[in-house]
């Protein structure tokens, strides 16, 4: 046998425990990849068959490359017919459109011709006309019967019954469309004679008759539309509706979201390209002649489904290579997919990736624990052998042989956490699966991935591990053989020096993320890739030259404190962990890898939280009416409801329009501050932000409250948040459009407002310019306009923007109040909190028998407090006002429907606060935080039992003094506490280095995430949540406390003669 | 290689100088010391604490390289080699013995008496000769117990076994008897006088104990890093003439 196996393995049986506990943790670290990567294994062995379901019934298809072209040669599909070994050609159309279900609404049934009307077929080439409206008969071309939006067409195109819809009334008895955002499945025009999927209902469509109407949707939108066979539904093209009957029901592909390259932005108008271009999962299809008379001839051919015969069927691969080139010669230039292609998009789109992305987390963090675990337990070998390797040395061993031994050693470690964590990660997840079939939802499969992974994290781990206790071991001497036990000490000079080198590695990433951005205009990619590249490896590297240092000094501060705490003499305590450096550094940093990403995530979750916590400047309470709405003449009355502080109640003007120009750069990148609309909200300037204690307590950090107000009543002047300017580049003084919504219902005039026409008729291209007047901090204001109603359109936007009340209703032709901003009197909720409680129990009595949850302050288990009650109070008298003007829902985000952020008071009065608002927005984002945190805090399980070997080692290594200190009249319960405190100042160590490491990590993470995270842009403060880290501190602490207690009560029930002698017999 | 085949002196040391620094200060352990040793020849090499004795050793045994001067083992320069060279060479040409035996902890007696081959790859090519140094050290029920279990007369047999289980030309011995009582001591002596007279091997033996150089042909007696003198031991008569010699050589001024 090879001399370093034969030592390696001797070795090994001479400390199992320590082998053990090694390949314990190795085990554990690998089960950890197993775990996660067997998510990733489980969907990349679907991917094979799901690129078969995408495919359908075809075997390739051909798609546009070019996105300035995004359209197909019809040349291809001629040439390809030719081609023998082709059974079908199917030219298809794609185009994204929007679908509502008309029965849906109650409001339908107003009138004449309500839900269940039927629209006769009529034959193709008859006159134009538009889709008959309620109680009229239509009439004309059905390829004609579209409606055009009210204010969207030019005029002299025909608006049909709209016009002479009563202004301000309903409209025509029309349905009430856009209440919520339509589902939006893909308008397929295709002649095929047959369905690309298995039907589920009714029968294909039929090219020869697009008169007929006739469409089948993809069952999972039919579900969400509520569309049943037989049904009619209204696809809207553009500012056009079209009425299609469903006659056919069909089963979805896979999602194409998770193919794509990367994310397009949601709603994005960049045409799509390869892959991403395939066919559409959620379609509804029609004839090709109807679709291309939706689009008003605007939909070209973009997929070409190609079907093979099916002898021809095992020649694919030849058919691709005959065609491939053929086709990428083609112009506009197009690509053949197929089944491998479609899989490997898979692989690399957002599933797959994001799978994969945590498949390489849990890797590299499984690898730094390996490395760490190997490196301790190699270099505690070292240490206890240098007069072995010397004696090696000195018999004739090389350099390269005693460096084996040590590889040796670690390979085996490695080989047994390889093994022993892939068949502990099989039981494991047999386990589950069998105990929680559900948790798998794609299901869990020991893998390639799992394999090739687990190898990764422990081979690569052990490799790296073992290479400076190797280089230690071949640099023995064999004159050391003579030497007594090499203690070592910390080199002064060179712990000073490294940990210099360290601080000064470390402030490279701060610079590369806070000040070279702005000084060298670096985009943001280039910036996110000098970050990880340079940032977070200088980071690394500097705290791991810092742990030296780290270790003597918190050794020298706080060792004397933990020996005072636990009553020993505190000399016996010093320099126990900096003589045996290598063993306590490899320890230190190996917790550190769990708990430095412990701290790091708990600290950069919570700083970027804190812009989205409410701040102060929001008033008490927020109240929406969701259905119909206020006249002007019932703001006295809300504003005299008893219950709200006199003069602290304001109408709001609210429409969320879209920017004329994307000046926030969404479509490049879309963020939190990077949205192509914004929320405008009408004030009256005086009432909300004047005087010492204004309603609206904004902070301007640019201009001033008293110029705003000037200004505001000027008209069409604004105040922005200061992200906002960082954003678009504007600055106070510069104007920026918005685009007036042109789907909106509440378009008519508003009667007596004296504004004419208002927007019916206008261009859909009119906009309205406001100047920037003021910028002001507005933490919080994405998550109160997200639950509140004030997102009306779209579910996200770039800024809440003031603006002056008239020109917001003015300009967005706004003709009820629905919004309004108070604050309430809880000297009033605290005189009635009798009949606050009788509100709060109606609202629990109706919450139960309408919604699952209700809002915080109405549990009946937590009493109200005074502010709580008042709230109460004056949403039950708004209900009433609210009551006296039922109306249509109004439009709104699908989080301003949820029933948990705010409490509703009948169908239509929405409150929302900053406090309901905070407890949602902490309890969720605590959540997410704490379950990021996992992958840290396991590590830093299995790390922990690198302490357990560690503190044994060392104790082991002073058994003789420990005979000695025995003899001398030191207690078992000395000795005891002496071990102990040693696993405390380990993990004291730790805390410390975690702390440093999480901070700054923490803190560069806040940094970076502004330029390529979607929560990025609002410059969140350092926020360190102490609680959460003492938690983790804790952990640690109580981690090492009992890594040593073994040790500890081992070593103190050993008699001190055995102490004394097994001391003197090791080397 | 067997030392059978080298004629040449097995130790050759000419104009030896060794020096240690500690801190500014230079200390000189061996000051232009020059030695010839023959094949099959038990020399012991005394002095006092600090004369050079052991340092003396080290440098034979190519632990650590002189200063100035020459080694040769068997003909062949040891500061001229390169440290992987050195060490093969060593493997194969030089037995040490040490005062505390350090041997293996975690390998059995027999694989720390391989330990040399082992390291030569020629681990199983070897059973009879350590089949015959068991034997003769009588350490065959040994063979399988760990230094642990092991008296300490045991242990040195066994760093014995080890260091002559490749028969090197020349087996050096720092103060092999240290460790151990007066009559395992004795005993340990008696077997490298044997291995030298059945043998023909070379032994060098590093001690400041009469009782330990009686057993040797030949003293050579250091002072202050200097070779003081040599002589042989057949001219006394027993352990106390000869301490008593050492002791007025030593002491004289």
């Amino acid at each position: 046998m090879n001399v370093a196996c034969k030592l390696t393995l001797s070795y090994a049986l001479r400390h199992p425990a320590r082998m053990l506990l090694t390949s314990l943790a190795m085990i554990a670290s690998a089960c950890i990849v197993v775990w996660v990567v067997s998510g990733y294994d489980a969907l990349a062995s679907q991917f094979g068959r799901q690129a078969a379901e995408y495919l359908g019934r075809y075997d390739f298809f051909i798609v546009p490359e070019d996105p300035k072209a995004p359209f197909l040669d019809m040349d291809l599909v001629a040439s390809l017919q030719k081609d023998p070994d082709v059974a079908e050609v199917t030219p298809v159309t794609q185009q994204p459109t929007r679908v509502v279900n008309p029965n849906t609404f109650p409001d339908m049934d107003d009138g004449p011709g309500g839900p269940g009307r039927r629209i006769s077929p009529l034959p193709l080439g008859e006159g134009p006309g538009v889709r008959a409206g309620r109680g009229q008969r239509q009439s004309g071309n059905v390829l004609s019967a579209h409606r055009p939006h009210p204010n969207s067409l030019p005029k002299g195109e025909g608006t049909g019954p709209r016009r002479g819809a009563p202004a301000g009334g309903r409209q025509g008895g029309r349905p009430p469309l856009r209440f919520f955002v339509p589902v939006s499945p893909t308008l397929v025009g295709t002649d095929a004679a047959s369905p690309p999927y298995p039907m589920v209902k009714g029968t294909w469509i039929d090219p020869k008759h697009p008169e007929r109407r006739g469409a089948v949707i993809g069952k999972n939108a039919a579900e969400q539309l509520d569309l049943k066979l037989g049904d009619e539904a209204l696809v809207i093209f553009g500012p056009k509706e079209f009425q299609i009957k469903i006659a056919g029901l069909i089963e979805e592909g896979p999602s194409q979201m998770g193919m794509g390259r990367r994310m397009r932005p949601p709603g994005s108008d960049a045409s799509r390209t390869g892959i991403e271009a395939g066919p559409a999962s959620s379609a509804i299809y029609v004839p090709l002649a109807l679709a291309k008379h939706f689009t008003r001839d605007q939909a070209k051919i973009n997929l070409i489904n190609v079907q093979l015969k099916p002898e021809a069927k095992a020649r694919t691969a030849e058919f691709r290579k005959k065609w491939e080139v053929q086709i990428a010669k083609a112009r506009p230039i197009a690509s053949l997919l197929g089944v491998e292609d479609i899989k490997s998009g898979m692989e690399e789109g957002m599933m797959g990736s994001r799978v994969k992305q945590q498949a390489w987390a849990a890797t590299g963090l499984s690898l730094l624990a390996a490395l760490f675990i190997i490196f301790t337990t190699l270099s505690m070998g070292v240490t206890e052998r240098v007069r072995q390797f010397a004696v090696m040395r000195a018999v004739g061993l090389t350099r390269g042989q005693v460096a084996q031994v040590i590889a040796a050693e670690g390979i085996l470690l490695a080989l047994i956490g390889w093994g022993g964590g892939l068949l502990a990660g099989w039981a494991l997840l047999a386990f589950s699966a069998s105990r929680q079939p559900g948790l798998f939802s794609a299901g869990a499969t020991v893998g390639l991935g799992c394999i090739l992974f687990t190898g990764l994290s422990s081979l690569g781990g052990a490799l790296a591990g073992s290479l400076l206790p190797a280089w230690r071991s071949m640099s023995v001497q064999p004159l050391e053989v003579l030497s007594p036990h090499r203690l070592l000490r910390p080199n002064c000079f060179w712990t000073v020096f490294s940990g210099a080198v360290g601080l000064a590695l470390i402030a490279v990433n701060p610079i590369l993320v806070f000040v070279a951005p702005s000084s060298f205009s670096l985009d943001s990619d280039n910036i996110y890739y000098i970050y990880m590249a340079v940032g977070c490896t200088t980071m690394a590297v500097g705290f791991l030259l810092l742990t030296p240092a780290t270790i003597v000094i918190v050794e020298r501060l706080l060792g004397p404190v933990v020996a005072w705490i636990l009553r020993f003499e505190p000399r016996l305590l010093r320099n126990q962990l900096g003589s045996n450096l290598w063993r306590t550094l490899g320890t230190t940093t190996a917790l550190t890898v769990g708990l430095g990403l412990f701290v790091s995530m708990q600290i950069w979750g919570y700083s970027m939280l804190e812009p989205f916590k409410p701040g102060d400047w929001n008033p008490d309470v927020l109240v929406s009416l969701q259905r119909g709405g206020l006249p002007d003449a019932e703001i006295r009355a809300v504003q005299a409801t008893a219950g709200i502080r006199a003069g602290r109640c304001i109408p709001l003007a609210v429409e969320q329009p879209k920017l004329a120009s994307d000046i926030t750069g969404s479509e490049g990148r879309q963020s939190v501050i990077q949205q192509n609309n914004v929320i405008m909200i009408g004030l009256d300037p005086e009432a909300a932000l004047s005087g010492d204690d204004p309603l609206l307590d904004v902070k301007f950090v640019e201009g001033s409250a008293k110029e705003a107000i000037a200004k505001l009543k000027q008209g069409r002047y604004c105040i922005v948040p200061d992200h906002f300017l960082r954003a678009t580049k504007l600055k106070l003084g510069d104007s920026f459009s918005l685009i007036p919504p042109n789907l909106s219902p509440l378009r008519a005039p508003r009667s007596g407002r004296g504004e004419g026409q208002g927007v019916r008729g206008a261009s859909p291209i009119r906009t309205v310019k406001y100047t920037i007047i003021g910028a002001v901090k507005l933490p919080g204001w994405h998550w109160m306009t997200k639950f509140s109603g004030l997102r009306k359109r779209e579910g996200r936007s770039a800024a809440m923007v003031f603006a002056n009340y008239d020109d917001v209703q003015k300009d967005f032709a706004l003709r009820q109040v629905n919004f309004f901003w108070m604050d309430v009197d809880p000297g009033y909720g605290a005189k009635h909190m009798d009949e606050a409680v009788q509100v709060a129990r109606r609202l629990k009595d109706e919450a139960k028998a309408h919604r699952p949850t209700f809002g915080p302050p109405t549990e009946e288990d937590k009493p109200l407090d005074a502010q709580q009650a008042a709230v109460l109070l004056v949403g039950d008298a708004l209900q009433k006002i609210a009551e006296r003007h039922p109306g249509e829902k109004q439009p709104v985000n699908m989080q301003g429907t949820w029933t948990g952020p705010a409490i509703m008071f009948g169908e239509s009065v929405r409150i929302t606060t900053p406090e309901i608002i905070f407890d949602r927005i902490t309890g969720r984002a605590g959540s997410m935080i704490w379950a990021s945190c996992t992958l840290p805090l396991v590590t830093l399980l299995i790390t922990s039992l690198g302490v357990v070997n560690t503190v044994m080692a060392s104790v082991r290594a002073r058994r003789w003094e420990f005979g000695v200190l025995r003899s001398q009249g030191v207690t078992r319960w000395g000795l005891f506490r002496m071990i102990l405190a040693e696993g405390l100042l380990i993990g004291l160590i730790t805390c410390v280095l975690s702390l440093g490491f999480g901070v700054f990590s923490g803190w560069c993470g806040t940094g970076i995430s502004q330029y390529v995270s979607f929560f990025g842009g609002l410059n969140p403060p350092l926020v360190i949540p102490w609680l959460p880290l003492a938690f983790g501190f804790g952990l640690t602490l109580l981690l090492c406390l009992a890594a040593a207690l073994y040790p500890a009560v081992a070593t103190g029930r050993t008699e001190p003669l055995r102490l004394l002698q097994e001391g003197r017999a090791a080397l | 290689m067997n030392a059978s085949c080298h004629s040449a002196s097995p130790l050759q040391i000419e104009h030896l100088t060794k020096c240690f620094r500690q801190g500014e200060a230079v200390i000189e352990a061996l000051r232009n010391v020059s030695l010839t040793i023959r094949r099959g020849e038990f020399v012991v090499v005394m002095g006092a604490s600090g004369s050079g004795k052991s340092t003396l050793l080290h440098v034979m045994a190519g632990l650590t390289r002189p200063d100035g001067g020459k080694v040769a083992v068997d003909g062949e320069d040891l500061a001229a080699m390169a440290d992987s060279d050195l060490t093969r060479f060593r493997r194969r040409r030089i037995g040490l013995v040490f005062q505390a035996f350090n041997l293996i902890p975690t390998l059995t007696a027999r694989d720390n008496v391989l330990l040399p081959l082992l390291a030569d790859g020629r681990g199983d090519s070897a059973e009879g000769r350590l089949n015959d140094l068991l034997d003769r050290l009588d350490l065959r029920k040994r063979a399988a117990h760990r230094p642990d279990a092991l008296s300490g007369g045991e242990q040195q047999r066994v760093a014995i076994a080890r260091a002559l289980i490749a028969q090197p030309s020349i087996v050096l011995a720092d103060e092999p008897t240290g460790s151990l009582d007066s009559v395992t001591g004795q005993g340990i002596c008696r077997l490298l006088q044997e291995m030298c007279r059945e043998q023909q091997r070379t032994i060098v033996v590093v001690t400041h104990e009469p009782a330990v150089a009686v057993w040797g042909q030949r003293i050579v007696v250091l002072k202050d890093g200097r070779v003081l003198t040599e002589f042989p031991t057949a001219q006394f008569a027993d352990v106390h003439a000869l301490a008593a010699h050492y002791q007025d050589i030593v002491s004289a001024p």
